[in-house]
């Protein structure tokens, strides 16, 4: 039991509250005064972002878990209340499977190939290569496009007229190969994830070569005594050093991969028949094209939820390994 | 020293202030009401600009603030804009249930009925119209322009080369390959944009099943699922693109591409509508002489004009003033402003305009004549009459027919069970009564 009563209540951590008389404290009121400032300052200075937060974070949040239990069509004051209807309807939505399906598919690709590309071309730029600036910003300079703007860039690219990529391919012979990307079924999603992957590789390679600069030296130096090649030193002394940068970026790709949809809405709005269509494309479509809403809410539910559970499983096994 | 200079300058504004204050103001009279009016005419947003200047300078009670949207962008805002109070007074709007129809439903909408008829709107414009902007017993919107859909040529090369104008279905199929050893696109027809393939199930729905059975199919009461459906989409949507009627990859190519190849003339037709009668008319855009037919009979059954609105004027239900937003309708849509449609927008308006005295481009006046000559017995461009379900099976389907990922027969199904969907829902606008 202490010596002094403390100043505020205490209880034992995960325990029950107990009653007996060594939890019977008393606290002095300038010191209560004095601690309720001290809690409350704090608090006192987040409570504007709290509140922003709230408002454009939460309440929208709570709105949506709501709106995805109505038939609300997106303009009607009334919204009747349909239970779980519209959580049936889609599980049961063959497109709603399709989009995730290419969710999936942009997960898989889209979430490890810009990181290891990034990763590479950090760690040669880091190495000590002539005209790093000149890199890093070539690099970086598709980031700082809106994805509109890298869109249209694609949407040019792969033109079936005059798109460099046809007008090469047919100049080498490959006039077989030519298509057109945008509009072909089989080939138009991993067209844009290309395009996608053009945009993003930066933001990777930007932030791993600015985590390389604190990478302790005296590592390398001495796995470099010890013998260790190249490979072995990057491998085994860089990559460890860059283990919580590499969490965060993929877990941030990985939130990306279900949120992706604005370089598909500029170039094919979810075609050729859903042949590019995402979680994302779709919502957009029942919300505001097929006044849906209460259907596009339960699907930004689902989004949500498998944003959520990718991420939480991708760290929680990170921070095992580690 | 610096404490004077502040003084100095304090001093200063003061009397600045003061003697402002001081002046004496001119006499005001009613303050102007303003209205929010939003288009979809970005393409002559400067003639648009002149008509509402004019407005504004021939009186001095309201002055009409205009912005410009794309039709898919208006699409993409109007309803967030309209719940949120922050909306347009008046808009240009398609007239379908599964657009206008919506608002409507909701509120959003001010009922035009005693408008209608106090304007003497009733008089003016083609009766038949009434019924595409009418939900649940009451009007909601005004028809402004007309469009049909159809086919332009190259003039030029059709008598270079001794070709001319198909009178049957085969008669075409057959050109394509004489086109094509030409080295020219027979038809500019692309589907990048997906919505092309809307109109030309119209043209052949139209020409298939002729107007009065496509009007109690759009109202719900005859099926799509049916062979002729199927017939229709496989002739255009299969038979063509076999027969190399469409360029390579027309499927990824942009309508505006399309049109391009054509006005460039390296494309002989161009199946679309009257909205292009401007950008084809106009020398700066198009230097190819440019003439127009309707897509030829299929299986002996007579030609039906696809065409209605292309949309029409509504009012915002939250307009703080119907007064001020009603006088401007009706300027909008005046005898006067006929004539300003067709030479200075070159649009169709929905009520008849005297063009005697007027130097008109060629395809306007064909245009003008066939309007003046079959408005009443028009068929339809189904997009715009049918449920947003029915146009996103359209949308989805044709692209699919394409891909060979779908068959016509599934794309009929498909129709109808979105059309039973809009039934259920009570979506679909029965344009039989």
């Amino acid at each position: 039991m202490a010596a002094h009563p403390p100043d505020v209540l205490a209880f034992p951590r995960g325990g029950p509250i107990l009653d007996g008389p060594e939890w019977i404290v008393t606290v002095r009121p300038r010191n209560l005064r004095r601690s309720w400032r001290r809690q409350a300052l704090p608090l006192l200075f987040v409570l504007p972002a709290l509140l922003v937060y709230a408002l454009f974070v939460l309440w929208p949040f709570v709105n949506t878990i709501y709106y995805s239990l109505t038939d609300w069509d997106g303009a009607q004051p009334v919204k009747n209340f349909i239970g779980l209807a519209n959580y049936r309807d889609m599980f049961a939505d063959p497109l709603m499977w399709l989009s995730l399906r290419h969710n999936l598919i942009w997960i898989a690709l889209g979430t490890l190939t810009p990181v290891v590309i990034g990763l590479v071309l950090a760690n040669l730029v880091w190495s000590g290569v002539k005209g790093r600036t000149l890199f890093r910003t070539i690099f970086f300079m598709p980031v700082v496009l809106a994805s509109v703007v890298v869109g249209i860039i694609w949407h040019w690219i792969y033109h079936p007229l005059f798109g460099p990529v046809n007008v090469v391919l047919r100049s080498v012979g490959l006039e077989e190969v030519a298509r057109g990307w945008l509009g072909d079924y089989d080939w138009a999603l991993y067209a844009l994830l290309l395009a996608g992957l053009w945009a993003y590789f930066g933001f990777c390679f930007v932030i791993l070569l600015a985590a390389l600069q604190g990478i302790d030296m005296e590592l390398h130096d001495a796995a470099m005594i010890d013998g260790a090649g190249s490979f072995k030193r990057f491998w085994h002394v860089t990559v460890p050093q860059l283990a919580p940068v590499l969490t965060m970026l993929t877990a941030f790709t990985l939130i990306g991969g279900f949120n992706v949809f604005d370089i598909i809405f500029v170039t094919t709005r979810g075609g050729p028949a859903n042949a590019t269509d995402v979680l994302a494309t779709y919502t957009y479509r029942q919300a505001f094209t097929l006044n849906e809403a209460g259907y596009g809410a339960t699907l930004t539910m689902m989004i949500t939820v498998l944003s959520l559970i990718a991420s939480y499983t991708f760290i929680t096994l990170r921070e095992r390994g580690q | 020293m610096k404490r004077f200079l502040w003084l100095l300058t304090a001093l200063g504004m003061t009397s600045v202030l003061l003697l402002a204050a001081c002046v004496p103001v001119a006499e005001e009279g009613p303050e102007k009401v303003e209205i929010l009016f939003w288009d979809q005419f970005p393409d002559v947003s400067d003639q648009m600009d002149a008509l509402v200047a004019r407005f504004n300078d021939s009186q001095d009670r309201i002055e009409v603030v205009r912005e410009s949207y794309t039709t898919t962008a208006m699409r993409d805002v109007i309803r967030t804009a309209l719940s949120s109070g922050t909306g347009p007074d008046l808009f240009y709007y398609d007239l379908g249930p599964g657009f206008a129809g919506v608002l409507a439903q909701a509120g959003l909408l001010m009922p035009l009925d005693e408008a209608y008829t106090e304007q003497g709107w009733d008089q003016r414009i083609y009766p038949w119209t009434l019924a595409r902007s009418t939900f649940d017993g009451h009007v909601y919107g005004v028809a402004n322009e007309l469009e049909f859909i159809g086919v332009f040529y190259n003039m030029r090369l059709f008598e270079e080369h001794g070709w001319s104008i198909p009178n049957s279905w085969e008669e075409l199929v057959a050109m394509c390959g004489p086109i094509q050893e030409a080295g020219l696109i027979p038809l500019a027809f692309t589907n990048g944009s997906s919505w092309p393939s809307y109109h030309m199930f119209s043209i052949m729905m139209n020409n298939k099943v002729g107007r009065d059975r496509l009007t109690r199919m759009i109202s719900g009461i005859d099926s799509w699922d049916h062979p002729d459906t199927v017939d229709a989409i496989q002739k255009f949507f299969v038979d063509l693109p076999a027969a190399g009627c469409f360029m390579d990859d027309f499927d990824a190519v942009s309508y505006d591409d399309g049109l391009a190849l054509f006005q460039t003339g390296r494309a002989a037709m161009l199946p679309s509508g009257t909205w292009l009668v401007e950008a084809l008319s106009n020398p700066d855009n198009t230097t190819e002489p440019i003439g127009f037919f309707f897509l030829p009979p299929i299986d002996g059954n007579p030609v039906v004009v696809p065409g209605g609105i292309g949309s029409g004027w509504v009012v915002s239900s939250a307009t703080e003033h119907p007064d001020a937003v009603l006088e401007f309708l009706d300027y909008l849509i005046g005898d006067e402003m006929g004539t300003s449609w067709v030479t200075e927008i070159n649009a169709v308006p929905a009520y008849p305009v005297d063009t005697a005295d007027l130097d008109l481009p060629a395809l306007l006046v064909l245009a003008l004549d066939i309007i003046g000559s079959q408005a009443e017995s028009m068929g339809y461009n189904i997009d715009v009459v049918v449920p947003a379900g029915f146009n996103q099976v359209q949308w989805d389907g044709f692209a699919a027919i394409f891909q060979g990922v779908k068959t016509p027969a599934e794309v009929a199904t498909e129709l109808q069970a979105a059309m039973d969907e809009a039934i259920a829902a009570g979506e679909v606008v029965n344009l039989t009564e």
